[in-house]
This record gives C-alpha cells, sequence and structure tokens, in this order.
C-alpha cells in the first residue's frame, strides 16, 4: 500500500500534477536566528513554544521551532522537516500518514466527495500531499532589535534635551511645547525584525533518491536499513529564499493605569506577558501579513460554487477575513489552445463559514464591479490596502466655493453589506470681486466697529474630513448609491482690497476668515474598473461658522474672533446655504 | 395591454428554458460531451467527469448527470492519469437506434438515469474547469455513476446483454 502510495507521489510529481490546481495548504515551520541578549533569548524560545494555529490559518504549521545558529545549513533543517512529514519514528522507519493527515484537512468537498466515491480513498489524498510537498517552507526571524518603551522614552527624551541645548547654544529660543518632558504613557517593547521565507526544493528527482535511496519502512530489508539511515543522514535539500524582509517594526504598547492623576509603572509580571505573548504574535502577525500579500502560493484561490448570492467553498480554515478582496477570473481557451484567464468581477469576503469540520459549507461573497459572475468561476485572492484616493471637482453656483477641486485621501471599505468609508481632503478655490465686510481694526463690538465693505480676489484652502456609505443596487455591484457627510474648514486668503489698486500690504489689519461647512448628500457611484470608480455627489452645504484674525499680525498668540456669516458680506450671506454638485473619480488600491 | 404583458413575459420565458433543454438535449444525443475518468470507483460505480458544451454561462447540472450515463452506456472512457478506462456497457454500436423508444424515456424528463448518478452537494466545479472555448463554455463536473446498478437495470429491461450472454 505504501509503495502505491509512494509511487503515485512520483508518477504525480512527473505527469499530473495539474490534476488538482485547487488551492493547497502550505507546510511551514518557524525558526528564529540564534542570539545573545536576554530579550533576544525570551523571544525566540516564546517563539519556539507557543501556537500560532490560529494567526497562521492558512498553512500547516510543522512543529519545528528551535533557535537556530545563522549559519546553519538549511539542507539539515530541511531534513528535519521531512522526518517530520515522513513521520519518521525512533527506528527509523518513514510512513505517510502524517502528510496525508494534513491533505486530507486540506481537501475539498469535491476532493472529500471523489476520495469518499474511490476505491482506494488515500489516492486523492496521495495528489494533495504531492503538489504540498512543493510548498513546503521555512520562515526564519531575525530579530534585531528589541527595547522597552522605557528606553524609547529615555532616547527621546536625551534627543529633546540635546536640541533644546542645541537650539540654545544658537541662540534661539526653546519653544513651549519643547520644554515639556517627553510623556511616557505607554509601556511595553519596540522590535525591530527581518525574515526569510525559504522553500524547501522536493524536486521528482529528489524524491525519487528519497523513496529509493533513504525511505526505510517494515517492508525494507534489514540488510539494506543501515545504508539507508546513512543515506538519509548524507541526504542534500537544497532550498531557495521567495521572500524576504530585512526590517520590519512592531511594537506592543500598554497605556499605563493613573491613579490620582499619576501614570502607574507596569509591573514585572506585566513587562513579561507582553515580551513572552503579545511581542512573539505581533512578530507573527505581521510576518503572516507580508508573506500573505507578497508570496503568490500563500494567496487563496477557489472557485464559485453559486452566484448571487456569491459563494465560494473556503473559509475559516483558510483564514480568510471579512471585506477581504477577490478577484473572479474566467478560463478562456485561445483558438492556439492556449489558456488564459480574464478577470470579471470584484468581489469582497461578506460572511465568513467555520468550515473546520464540514468543507462543504461556503463563506457569503458581495459582488462590487464586473460583469455577470456564473458557478464555476475561479476567485484569487487580492488584498487591497483599501486606501482610497479622489479627485473632486466640486460646482456651486454660490459666489464663494471653498473648494472647486480637491483631492482626498480615504479608507475603506469597512463594514459589512454596505461598505463605509471615511476620508481627509485638501482642496482649493479661487474667487474675484467677492463682497465681504469686515470690522477696520479688528474691533468686534458691534456699536463701535467700522465696517468696512470691499470686493477682494483670492483663493481659498480647504481641509475637510468626510464619512460615506456605499450602498450597492445592483446584483453585481456596478452602481452604488453613496450618502456622504462632511466637515470642511475653508482659509480665505484676500490677494487684494478692491480690484488691482488697492491692496493691504500698506494696512495694520488684514482679514484673513476661516468657514466651516458641512455636506450632506447622496451621491451616485459607478465601477468603471476593480479600482476606479466615478460618483456624481450633488449635496447641500451649510456654513455653519465663521472665525476671522488678522493676516498682517505677526503674532501667533493673536486670537481670532467668530463672526456670524450674515454679517461677511452679502456674498458670503449668499454662500450660507448652496448646493453644491461634485464629479469625482476615485482609485482604490 | 398591461394584463397581456405578464402572460407574456411568462410564455416568452418558459419557451427559452424549453428551447435551452431542447439544444442540450440534442447535444447529449449528438454526443457533444466528453467523459474523462478521474479515479477508481469503488464496488459498482465509476467516478468520471462529465463536460458538458453550452452556449449559455450558467451549468445544467442535470445535463451533466444525463451525459455521464449516456457515456458510461455509449461512450466509456480511455484510460488516463491513473485511471483504467471502462468500454462503454453497450457493444452494440445502434443500440440507441434499435432501442429509441426505451433511451427517450429513460433519459426523458425525469427519466430513470436520474436513479444511477450522483453529484457533490451542489455540483461544485474543480477550478479550471469551466472553460470558454470561443462563443462556447465547456464545464466539467465530477460525478459518480452506479455502474453495476445501471448495468442490471439496462439487463433487466433486456436493453443489454448479460455478461454471462457471450460465453
Amino acid at each position: 500500500m505504501k509503495y502505491y502510495i509512494f509511487l503515485s507521489f512520483l508518477i504525480l510529481s512527473w505527469s499530473g500534477k495539474s490534476q488538482i490546481s485547487t488551492y493547497i495548504r502550505p507546510c511551514m515551520s518557524i525558526s528564529t536566528i540564534e542570539k545573545e541578549g536576554n530579550f533576544f533569548k525570551v523571544i525566540n524560545n516564546s517563539i519556539a513554544t507557543l501556537n500560532f494555529s490560529n494567526t497562521l490559518k492558512r498553512v500547516n504549521i510543522i512543529p519545528i521551532k528551535k533557535p537556530i545558529a545563522s549559519d546553519t545549513i538549511f539542507s539539515e533543517y530541511a531534513k528535519d522537516i521531512t522526518s517530520y512529514l515522513f513521520n519518521k519514528d525512533s527506528n527509523n522507519l518513514f510512513n505517510v500518514r502524517k502528510i496525508l493527515e494534513f491533505s486530507e484537512y486540506a481537501s475539498s468537498d469535491v476532493q472529500s466527495f471523489i476520495s469518499d466515491n474511490s476505491a482506494d480513498k488515500d489516492q486523492i489524498l496521495t495528489q494533495i500531499a504531492t503538489e504540498m510537498l512543493g510548498k513546503v517552507y521555512i520562515l526564519t526571524i531575525d530579530l534585531k532589535k528589541v527595547e522597552t518603551y522605557k528606553d524609547y522614552y529615555d532616547r527621546k527624551e536625551a534627543k529633546r534635551k540635546a536640541r533644546n541645548e542645541r537650539t540654545r547654544k544658537l541662540g534661539g529660543e526653546v519653544s513651549e511645547s519643547n520644554q515639556k518632558p517627553i510623556e511616557r504613557k505607554l509601556y511595553g517593547y519596540l522590535c525591530d525584525f527581518g525574515f526569510k521565507l525559504r522553500q524547501v526544493n522536493w524536486t521528482p528527482e529528489m524524491l525519487n533518491y528519497f523513496y529509493t535511496n533513504c525511505w526505510i519502512d517494515e517492508n525494507t530489508p534489514e540488510i539494506d536499513r543501515a545504508k539507508k539511515i546513512d543515506n538519509f543522514s548524507k541526504l542534500q535539500l537544497s532550498s531557495k529564499v521567495v521572500w524576504e524582509e530585512l526590517q520590519i517594526d512592531v511594537s506592543v504598547g500598554k497605556s499605563k493605569s493613573k491613579r490620582n492623576g499619576r501614570l502607574i509603572e507596569p509591573t514585572q509580571e506585566q513587562m513579561n506577558e507582553i515580551l513572552t505573548s503579545y511581542l512573539p504574535l505581533g512578530i507573527i502577525n505581521q510576518t503572516n501579513k507580508s508573506i500573505v500579500q507578497n508570496v503568490p502560493e500563500f494567496k487563496i484561490f477557489n472557485v464559485l460554487s453559486s452566484t448571487y448570492p456569491c459563494k465560494s467553498k473556503i473559509g475559516t480554515k483558510e483564514g480568510i477575513r471579512n471585506n477581504d478582496r477577490y478577484f473572479a477570473y474566467e478560463k478562456i481557451q485561445k483558438r492556439d489552445g492556449e489558456t488564459l484567464l480574464r478577470r470579471k468581477g470584484v468581489l469582497y469576503v461578506n460572511s465568513v463559514v467555520n468550515n473546520e469540520k464540514d468543507n462543504s459549507l461556503a463563506s457569503n461573497f458581495l459582488q462590487r464591479g464586473g460583469r455577470s459572475l456564473y458557478n464555476g468561476m475561479m476567485i484569487y485572492e487580492e488584498l487591497d490596502k483599501k486606501i482610497n484616493f479622489d479627485f473632486n471637482y466640486n460646482h456651486s453656483t454660490a459666489p464663494l466655493n471653498l473648494s472647486s477641486y480637491s483631492l482626498s485621501i480615504g479608507f475603506g471599505p469597512f463594514g459589512k453589506r454596505s461598505a463605509a468609508y471615511v476620508g481627509l481632503s485638501l482642496g482649493a478655490s479661487t474667487f474675484q470681486d467677492l463682497n465681504y465686510v469686515y470690522n477696520y481694526g479688528g474691533n468686534y463690538d458691534a456699536d463701535t466697529a467700522t465696517r468696512v465693505t470691499i470686493s477682494p480676489d483670492g483663493y481659498s484652502l480647504s481641509v475637510g474630513l468626510e464619512f460615506a456609505r456605499a450602498i450597492y443596487l445592483t446584483k453585481r455591484g456596478n452602481i452604488f448609491l453613496y450618502p456622504n457627510f462632511s466637515v470642511n474648514a475653508g482659509f480665505l486668503s484676500f490677494s487684494n482690497k478692491d480690484g488691482e489698486d488697492q491692496d493691504f500690504e500698506d494696512e495694520e489689519y488684514e482679514p484673513s476668515p476661516v468657514i466651516v461647512d458641512t455636506r450632506f448628500g447622496i451621491g451616485l457611484g459607478f465601477h468603471i474598473v476593480p479600482s476606479v470608480s466615478i460618483f456624481y455627489k450633488p449635496s447641500i452645504g451649510v456654513n455653519i461658522a465663521a472665525w476671522e484674525s488678522n493676516a498682517n499680525d505677526d503674532d501667533d498668540e493673536s486670537e481670532s474672533e467668530f463672526r456670524t456669516i450674515s454679517e461677511m458680506g452679502e456674498d458670503i450671506k449668499r454662500s450660507r446655504f448652496n448646493f453644491i454638485n461634485t464629479i469625482s473619480l476615485r482609485i482604490h488600491i | 395591454m398591461k394584463h397581456f404583458i405578464l402572460p407574456l413575459f411568462l410564455i416568452f420565458t418558459f419557451s427559452s428554458f424549453s428551447q435551452a433543454r431542447k439544444k442540450a438535449n440534442k447535444d447529449t444525443r449528438n454526443w457533444r460531451y466528453e467523459i474523462e475518468g478521474v479515479g477508481q470507483g469503488s464496488m459498482g460505480t465509476y467516478l468520471v467527469k462529465s463536460w458538458q458544451y453550452s452556449k449559455k454561462p450558467r451549468i445544467a447540472l442535470e445535463q451533466t448527470k444525463k451525459n455521464a450515463v449516456h457515456g458510461i452506456i455509449f461512450k466509456g472512457y480511455p484510460s488516463s492519469k491513473g485511471v483504467i478506462g471502462q468500454p462503454p456497457l453497450a457493444r452494440n454500436p445502434i443500440l440507441d437506434e434499435q432501442q429509441k423508444s426505451f433511451f427517450d424515456q429513460f433519459f426523458g424528463k425525469n427519466g430513470r438515469y436520474m436513479q444511477f448518478v450522483s453529484l457533490t452537494t451542489d455540483g461544485t466545479i474543480l477550478p479550471g474547469d469551466r472553460i470558454k472555448i470561443g462563443r462556447e463554455y465547456k464545464v466539467g463536473v465530477v460525478v459518480s455513476v452506479q455502474v453495476a446498478a445501471l448495468r442490471k437495470y439496462l439487463e433487466s429491461a433486456g436493453v443489454i446483454k448479460g455478461l454471462s450472454n457471450g460465453f
């Protein structure tokens, strides 16, 4: 039986490797580079002993996690992994139970169906195991620097003092904010590390050599065993680095509690807990994130088992999360027989199913753009950074438009069916002959103020904060409503007073108003391509507050005065309520 | 006018479904499908992948089942990828013409063919088994056909001869 299985391994690795082409869980062992230093040793030991199965959901973890020397020959390490995968026992006997166990866990429901209805139930599992052997990885984490928050604050404090000293020596004055000591709100650790991900190179030739010259089981004649043990000890398994990060920062900081207004220092127990549990977990989390984003073999792919509602039989077992992005592809065969994948739509995970025990359960996806999808189309994980850049053109008939052109950077989608977005915008606009009234000299006493009406040209700069949701109207998710609310502050700058000939250069007082507006609107959006969409966003803008200060006053501490909109001139008053038409182009990455 | 819209819509929808089914049945009769072995089935069953061709992107699962049973009776499948091929149950190449009325009923709507075939819970397709070729779609679904029971049924119906009849 075992001979048959191994023979299958060999045959399949040469001929039928493309038979399955489904997502195969990689096998990964985690090791750390040995280093002197208390923190390094504690973290390395924690990485070696902690169970990361909840973090590294989409891999089979090989529990060989000993710290290794930086000059370790990875062939030796790969051999340990081979011994684990082929379940080598104390008598040097191999078997395929472990790798078939992994295969069974990784199998899809179609594969389970084939296996259950096959005369040889292990055949399909053997196929999976064969592909799995091509995805055996060694992850080595190299800790570079670990420091406590206390050390970090000490360093910052020393820098601050040195900077202030330098300023004083140069005759400058240290600002008030720089005179205050660094606040020490957090406790915990900061860590710099790098990692390398190596793939063990299991070629068909290597597999053949291993089976012929190293494999021992109960059927192996006694006379051959010593030779085969020796062969295995000399076996050279090559590996190649498939991904590495030279420097990743991770910090685990917790807020210090307060007693009588004073920050309480953490206990040794609290610090140890972070060092031995939270920090190693943070390191593995960051590493996993980097690998999943950059190594194709770690990206999930599957087929749509049904559409509208879109479902695919993946879930917690594969470590998928809500709002992960997937692209749907159609396989196309050209006339010359060549096949290619053509992208057909974008899907986001809407609800994740727990499929640890039942691989026939399917997670829900929502389509957000593209063409009609059908059962059997392939979906590939393409995680996005959830960052949006919006280029907006705002048109308003009001005399004052705070931002005719604006650029927003936003984050989203978040949440479930209707995706939430939040964004920050920077805008600019110009105006001419704006009817504006100011109290000359900045005297805001209504009875004594000298009111001056001017018609300045100028420009406004605005900053804004927008909250929005996308509510998808169609099943394909190409068209969506976009209710949005934003708060903007526009800073007006006057370039002259009345046309070309009068400016503020010789005047003591130049009004510099800030107008705050809110905008409510319901936009209509359309996905052009997965990463680009356009919006039409009609909204109602309401100017809710205004301040005025003196632009010619060099004193930083001069206070601005609140002014009512209606007192600021006819144009500002007319701009209090306005209807704004916005056209936006969104690029999503 | 509006009283006519709904009935017209229903008639149109029904007739398009009916046309699609007729087209698929015609494809099966013309052997416009393929079957291939995907594993050695357990006792008395064959595990095959049934490929169907369709101009519509939606998969007609019932047609897939029909194709698989039709293929086992009339085509068989060759050896491939470590799976031993099987000859067709019908040794007479013109059996379908000779027993036309039987097979029309057998493969007809709610025909008996359904008793001998099963697929995954909802006919899930393996990645890569849905291919667009020109304007057509070629879709493969793995099904299990209970060959022993099918053979017995066809023998008892007198459509094919028993294995012992040749000796």
